[in-house]
């Protein structure tokens, strides 16, 4: 008796045409399956990447500022927290070997106040910061109050197919980051917090990106404080 | 009764719900404004839209080579495919790994293929509690409703309907529940209790990449990652037509999805799900299983309605249809509501009652016209329609005469959707001024034509009716 899988792969493959005869994994198939037509219309390039950038983040509701070296962290995010509010830092990476100000917390799965996150690369297209599970918890990016994310300046790309070039193979989650939590489930009123972060803070680390991310974040961003937990 | 009937008088119900009116309403200007300043905002917006298409066809026509990729590929990393003919088969998959993961609570994402097979039934009377994390999808489950819309699950309900449901399933107590905050902030507390407690957790696919046998998942709240890493195991159930080729392919999709649905270049979150966690990883599922349902689907290669297996899933064609916004989604009594809900619930159910589905347009062409990856929509709704004519030819233009009569007792919406019509006769005239024929009433307009109204083309007009919005 054939299987469910013998029998559906059956009928697609008489359905469709003679393509589907070659067998998959081949670098026949590959090729295959992933020609683009020749003649496609690209999209316009992205001339100046972190501008992009940041203009995408701070409309995707990012909270943006610049250090020029990782050093310089510590003091910019004891300016943006509440010195009572308790960190999480991600423990495969640099961030996990320097001094905060405020009291660090081992990584729990439960109720996180603010977490801090290394990302690998952001997207400029969309303002998006990239996340490999083998570097931050999945958790810790979706149950904290507030997420706190460093990115390298250098680590900009401008769209997402350069990202997958740059990135090669990831864990077994890669997640695209870009803005709060949100619903519009309640009368499709935007409300932020839904189930993961109430805010996203990114820092931008190095790259001499200084004048670009001031003249994006005019005025100055107000301070932030933590959010009443609900 | 006949289905036709049957769908009337459900029309007829909704247009005299003030409340459903009220939601309406709002996700009316919501939805329309918000994709049209996306898509203007997007110089290479149409671009964007032919490079989705050319996605899907490309998907399509290698769908047999794409699959088995995906299944390889999954396999490798440490995961599990299974194969699902009938809804049924999915149900029973789904218990039974459930029930070998002993679990007695599963978290459950928005998944559109899990409510065509009506899981969570099939789940609580394998004894099994399924806790919905979507808003909105929460919000129905509370309710005991079934969605009124793919995207917006719970599009139909107003703010105050919501307290009341929540102050009847969260005995809190004195509180105030009057701003939408304080509701997602409730549902926040009450839902991240189980995203920590759940054995297993139930999420759909927005795609599935082929070549390294991933599956995409597209979410604002972030409820759909926490369902899928927290508990030990992840099943994704979805349908085989997902499937993409390539990451590349993928990131085509992802730009419209979006942009169509709610008017985001992207969402807050987009995930790709690669097999269980990997040694070193803290969060992540032990086991990992694709769950991928045909029902009906394959059926369809091939065949006039192929393009429908394209769709995308965005809710662009349903937000812009003059027939969903005045009635809703519950009166198409169909998992998928809405002009892709009129080809597609046929296709798949093919119960009587979904006979009418077809008929439910005006034909006004806006469908078509925001469908990012431009499924003909009203095209296959006639093809469908001409093949149920076949079988009973006069029901159709009765029911569009009774309509008319119940519209004409709703001024302000039957101006609204003669607004529409009119558009659309004229576009369908092609400038001749004259209509040879008219979608329903084929045995009027044998004999005679129809003098178009004028005013623009559709295009023309639909560009002014945005400049003014
Ligand atoms: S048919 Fe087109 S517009 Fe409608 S949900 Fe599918 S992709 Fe979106």
């Amino acid at each position: 008796m054939q299987s469910a899988r013998e029998r559906i792969l059956g009928r697609i493959r008489k359905a469709s045409g003679p393509g589907q005869a070659a067998s998959a994994g081949t670098a026949d198939s590959q090729a295959l399956i992933a020609a683009q037509p020749a003649a496609q219309a690209s999209l316009r390039p992205i001339d100046d990447v972190p501008a992009e950038f940041c203009q995408q983040a701070l409309a995707a509701g990012v909270e943006l500022h610049y250090c020029d070296e990782l050093a310089a962290l510590p003091a910019a995010c004891a300016k943006v927290l509440d010195a009572q509010a308790r960190l999480t830092v991600s423990t495969a990476q640099a961030l996990a070997h320097m001094h905060w100000a405020n009291s660090v917390q081992p990584y729990v799965r439960g109720s996180i106040e603010v977490g801090l996150v290394q990302a690998r690369l952001g997207i400029a297209e969309t303002g998006t910061a990239c996340f490999d599970s083998r570097d931050v918890p999945s958790g810790l990016l979706f149950l904290s109050d507030i997420l706190l994310v460093v990115l390298d300046g250098r680590h900009l790309v401008d769209r997402q197919e350069s990202a997958w070039q740059r990135l090669g193979p990831v864990g077994s989650a890669l997640h695209l980051v870009t803005g709060p939590s949100r619903t519009a489930d309640v009368e499709q009123t935007i409300q932020v917090g839904a189930h993961g972060p109430r805010r996203l803070v990114l820092f931008l680390v190095g790259g001499g990106l200084a004048q670009v991310v001031a003249r994006h974040t005019q005025p100055a961003p107000s301070l932030i404080t933590l959010a009443s937990s609900p | 009764m006949s289905a036709v009937r049957q769908f009337n008088t459900r029309a007829h119900k909704a247009l005299a719900d003030s409340q459903l009116q009220r939601a309406l309403a709002k996700a009316r200007s919501g939805f329309v404004d918000k994709r049209a300043h996306a898509a203007a905002s997007e110089p290479d917006f149409e671009h964007m839209r032919d490079q989705a298409r050319e996605v899907r066809q490309r998907a399509l026509a290698n769908l047999a080579m794409c699959l088995e990729q995906f299944e390889q590929q999954v396999l490798a990393a440490g995961g599990q495919v299974h194969w699902a003919e009938t809804p049924d088969d999915l149900r029973r998959i789904v218990i039974d790994i459930c029930r070998d993961s002993g679990a007695r609570a599963v978290t459950k994402g928005k998944s559109m293929v899990g409510e065509e097979a009506h899981l969570n039934v099939a789940l609580e009377a394998a004894g099994i509690t399924p806790w919905e994390t979507d808003l909105g999808e929460y919000i129905i489950q509370l309710a005991k409703e079934p969605p009124s819309h793919i995207v917006a699950p719970a599009l139909h309900k107003t703010r105050g309907q919501i307290e009341h449901l929540f102050r009847d399933a969260h005995r809190l107590g004195e509180r105030a529940l009057d701003e939408v905050s304080q509701l997602v902030d409730e549902a926040r507390a009450v839902i991240r209790e189980r995203f920590l407690n759940a054995d297993v957790g139930i999420t759909g696919a927005n795609m599935l990449i082929a070549e390294t046998g991933t599956a995409v998942l597209v979410t604002n709240e972030g409820n759909g990652d926490l369902t899928a890493r927290l508990p030990r195991t992840h099943i994704i159930t979805t349908s085989f037509d997902r499937v993409v080729p390539t990451w590349d392919d993928a990131s085509k999709i992802i730009r419209v999805l979006a942009r169509s649905a709610t008017g985001q270049p992207i969402t807050s979150y987009t995930s790709f799900f690669s097999g269980p966690r990997a040694g070193n990883e803290q969060d992540g599922p032990d086991q990992f299983h694709v769950v991928l349902l045909d029902n009906h689907r394959s059926a369809l290669l091939g065949t006039e309605f192929e393009t429908m297996l394209h769709c995308i899933r965005c809710g662009a064609c349903m937000n812009h249809c003059p027939v969903y916004q005045a009635v809703g989604g519950h009166t198409y009594n169909a998992v998928y509501p809405g002009p892709m809900g009129a080809v597609l619930s046929p296709l798949l159910r093919g119960a009587p009652q979904d006979d009418a589905l077809p008929n439910a347009s005006s034909f006004c062409g806006r469908c078509e016209a925001v469908c990012p990856v431009r499924i003909p929509l009203p095209g296959l709704m006639r093809k469908l329609r001409e093949r149920e004519q076949q079988q009973t030819p006069a029901i159709a233009s009765r029911w569009l005469l009774r309509l008319h009569a119940r519209l004409s007792r709703h001024p302000a919406l039957y101006r609204s959707l003669t607004g529409w019509g009119s558009r659309a006769l004229a576009l369908a005239a092609g400038g001749r001024g004259r209509l040879r024929r008219i979608p329903l009433l084929g045995g009027w307009s044998r004999e005679r034509d129809l003098p178009a109204p004028q005013g623009g083309s559709f295009q023309q007009q639909w560009q002014a009716r945005k400049g003014r919005g």
